[in-house]
């Protein structure tokens, strides 16, 4: 990915933020062409567009490594399993006991 | 006698040459990984030979790490457990190279980081086990181990701590 950095007046339509920098990542031509029209309807230029897109999307994904709010059915689901815990499946037994025979933790 | 020692990700292993067939946790593994772990994000574990020597073939890996879970909305009341966000062990990523597939090393992964998740959890406090698989292949494959789907399309999966409790233990050496 090849990368470049400027600083960043802001202009309408730009991306807001101070410095940037450049990514060249790859699309379908008829993606581009779906985004270009998709930018020019929100009289934004694709680069402020893709950004407000993927940001929305790159916290989300952070987020979910990190941070996990229920909805109301895993929050019925955890609850149920919490309240009434499974006994340990006999499958994870087996795969303990063969881990304890097969393996050792250096670190 | 075991044949295989369980280390966390180091410079003395070959990340480049993983290949499980899932591009996503290949190029985790590759490019993100190490840096997760020097950063405290989370901490990458490698299944090797015992007596393999660097740059050491990683046969397969696992990535565990700290979850906040927040239990919004919680229908009813529940006893016993407190309002604010609570915490579990996220199993992240699970994958077995190309070369060691067949061999049921899926399996010993699955049981280690259980186990070191139990172990987090005893130390520090926490729910359970979450795993996110990346497929429905892999919900099906977590299930056999009793891991619970939280909800119908989701990939997430969940197991509290006392069911993780088996009676075996893997030996720190």
């Amino acid at each position: 990915m090849s990368t470049k950095s400027k600083s960043q007046p802001a202009k309408p339509g730009r991306p807001v933020g101070g410095k940037t920098k450049r990514i060249s990542p790859r699309f379908p031509e008829r993606l581009v062409e779906k985004i270009e029209y998709a930018a020019a309807l929100r009289g934004l230029t694709v680069s402020a567009f893709v950004q407000e897109a993927v940001s929305d999307r790159a916290d989300h994904v952070i987020d979910a490594e990190s941070r996990w709010e229920l909805t109301r059915a895993e929050s019925a689901t955890i609850r149920g399993l919490i309240e009434n815990p499974p006994e340990t499946d006999p499958a994870l037994i087996e795969a303990a006991k063969r881990a304890s025979q097969d393996v050792i933790i250096r670190s | 006698m075991s044949s295989y020692a369980l280390e966390i990700l180091a410079e003395f292993h070959d990340r480049a040459s993983f290949t499980s067939g899932l591009e996503s946790v290949d190029r985790y593994l590759r490019e993100t990984a190490r840096g997760h772990l020097l950063k405290g994000v989370s901490v990458t574990r490698v299944l090797v030979e015992k007596e393999a020597a660097p740059p050491k073939q990683i046969l397969g890996y696992f990535t565990l790490s700290n979850i906040t879970v927040e239990p919004k909305g919680w229908p009813g009341t529940m006893k016993g457990l407190p309002k604010q966000p609570l915490s579990a062990v996220l199993l992240g990523r699970l994958a077995i190279s190309k070369e060691a597939q067949g061999r049921g090393l899926g399996t010993i992964l699955v049981a280690a980081a259980s186990q070191l998740a139990r172990e987090t959890i005893h130390r520090t406090g926490g729910i359970g086990m979450i795993v996110d698989a990346a497929n429905e292949e892999l919900v099906a494959y977590y299930g056999r181990f009793g891991f619970v789907r939280v909800a119908p399309a989701s990939l997430r999966m969940f197991l509290p701590e006392s069911s993780l409790a088996t009676g075996f233990e893997i030996p720190k050496v």
